[in-house]
């Protein structure tokens, strides 16, 4: 076969492979909508669908791609094309590395979907006007519903210690609506973080900004998870 | 590869990829193929019956008549005298070619077993939650109230144990 018919074969099946990866999460979205519309406090069940989705669009597709390269590489050889098996490789990998970085894309979507439901269920579940009175005198005390940790307050009033702890629903936001939710807003660095250390860095500074911003209980603890991410050789 | 080999591999590939031709459930071009090798094609009722089933295909001659095929290529092959497609021979994986093919031609159902799957437990993670906790840890001995934050040893006002030791 000649060499410009073997390209025109080649990037017919990498065009396919990208058209069934689009059909794929496109066929995805109404049923996706559904399952995030039933969704109570928890975002579990989006982890168990995209797991089957990547192993159907990324993982298979990869593979598929690496198995026809195999084929064109043979073919290449035989037709005495072997100078551009670079430019032919490079197609396919350029394929794997977009799917990659798409999936990323539409996962972290749908986690942030997801997330924005399971608040709206959270905040109508919590009563955020209710009061909270000491246990031994009945002064008012400023608790923080939203907060993720268990406090102990010591009532201006009469000087116990109160101890307060968050209703669960609200603890469980911090992974499954607050993680995600930075992760959306961190998501083009994350993205290119894949790539490019430096990049890295400033995905860690906007994910763990938002997290810093958002659960302010926990700020020194992620603070110190960010500089670990910075500094450590290990990370960089 | 010996030129034998290179027939035997070229004759097995040839009707894979007719078998994969095929109109769903085999077809005129197939039943000659099957002919050629005289194999008698599946009757009509159990056709029906294996489309009915739970093993569905998309397109494509039905995997147990393709076996048969690669059977009669393997016999047609046996007497040959050449060491190596008797390596060939006696090394296909015949299962593992059939369920190749069975791959190829069954239809792309698994995201609705995804969405079905998931459906399941879409709450399971969500139930037993607990509502928030408000309380003040107080003396067992004489009730008196924790006064500071960082308060883990005694009662201030009657000197018990505050905590119980693990």
């Amino acid at each position: 076969m000649a060499s410009e018919q073997l390209t025109a074969r080649w990037d017919g099946f990498l065009n396919k492979l990208k058209e069934r990866f689009n059909e794929i999460l496109g066929q995805a979205e109404n049923p996706m909508d559904n399952i995030i519309t039933g969704l109570q406090y928890d975002t579990v069940t989006i982890h168990n669908v995209l797991t089957g989705l990547k192993n159907q669009t990324v993982e298979q597709l990869t593979q598929k791609a690496q198995d026809g390269w195999s084929k064109m590489q043979m073919e290449l050889l035989k037709s005495l094309s072997v100078f551009s098996q670079g430019t032919e490789y490079n197609k396919m990998m350029a394929l794997i590395e977009w799917m990659a970085d798409e999936f990323t894309r539409f996962e972290v979507r749908i986690y942030a979907k997801a997330a924005r439901k399971v608040l709206e269920n959270v905040k109508a579940h919590i009563d955020e006007k209710k009061m909270h009175r000491c246990t031994q005198c009945g002064a008012e005390l400023p608790i923080k519903i939203f907060s993720f940790v268990a406090v102990n307050l010591k009532c201006d009033s009469c000087g116990s210690v109160n101890t307060y702890q968050p209703d669960d629903r609200i603890r469980a936001m911090e992974y499954y609506v607050i993680n995600h939710l930075a992760e959306e807003s961190a998501l083009e660095e994350k993205i290119k973080g894949q790539k490019d250390k430096s990049a890295q860095k400033e995905y860690y500074r906007k994910y763990y900004g938002y997290l810093m911003n958002n659960v302010p209980d926990k700020k020194d603890f992620y603070n110190r998870d960010l500089e670990e991410r910075l500094n450590n050789p290990f990370f960089s | 590869m010996d030129e034998q080999t290179k027939q035997f591999n070229l004759e097995i590939d040839k009707v894979s990829g007719e078998a994969f031709l095929s109109a769903k459930g085999g077809d005129d071009n197939w039943n000659k193929v099957l002919e050629s090798y005289g194999i008698q094609p599946l009757t009509k009722d159990i056709k029906d019956a294996l489309l009915n089933s739970e093993m569905k295909i998309a397109k494509g001659a039905f995997p147990i008549e393709l076996r048969k095929v690669y059977e009669k290529i393997i016999e047609k092959h046996s007497a040959t005298n050449s060491a190596e497609l008797k390596n060939v021979l006696n090394s296909f994986d015949m299962d593992g070619k059939v369920k190749a093919y069975f791959q190829k031609i069954k239809p792309f159902g698994g995201m609705s077993d995804i969405f079905k799957n998931a459906s399941t437990t879409m709450t399971k993670y969500s139930q037993g939650m607990q509502k928030e906790k408000h309380s003040t840890m107080k003396c067992k001995n004489c009730g008196a109230p924790r006064l500071e934050e960082m308060q883990y040893d005694d009662c201030l006002f009657c000197g018990s144990k505050l905590f119980e030791p693990v």
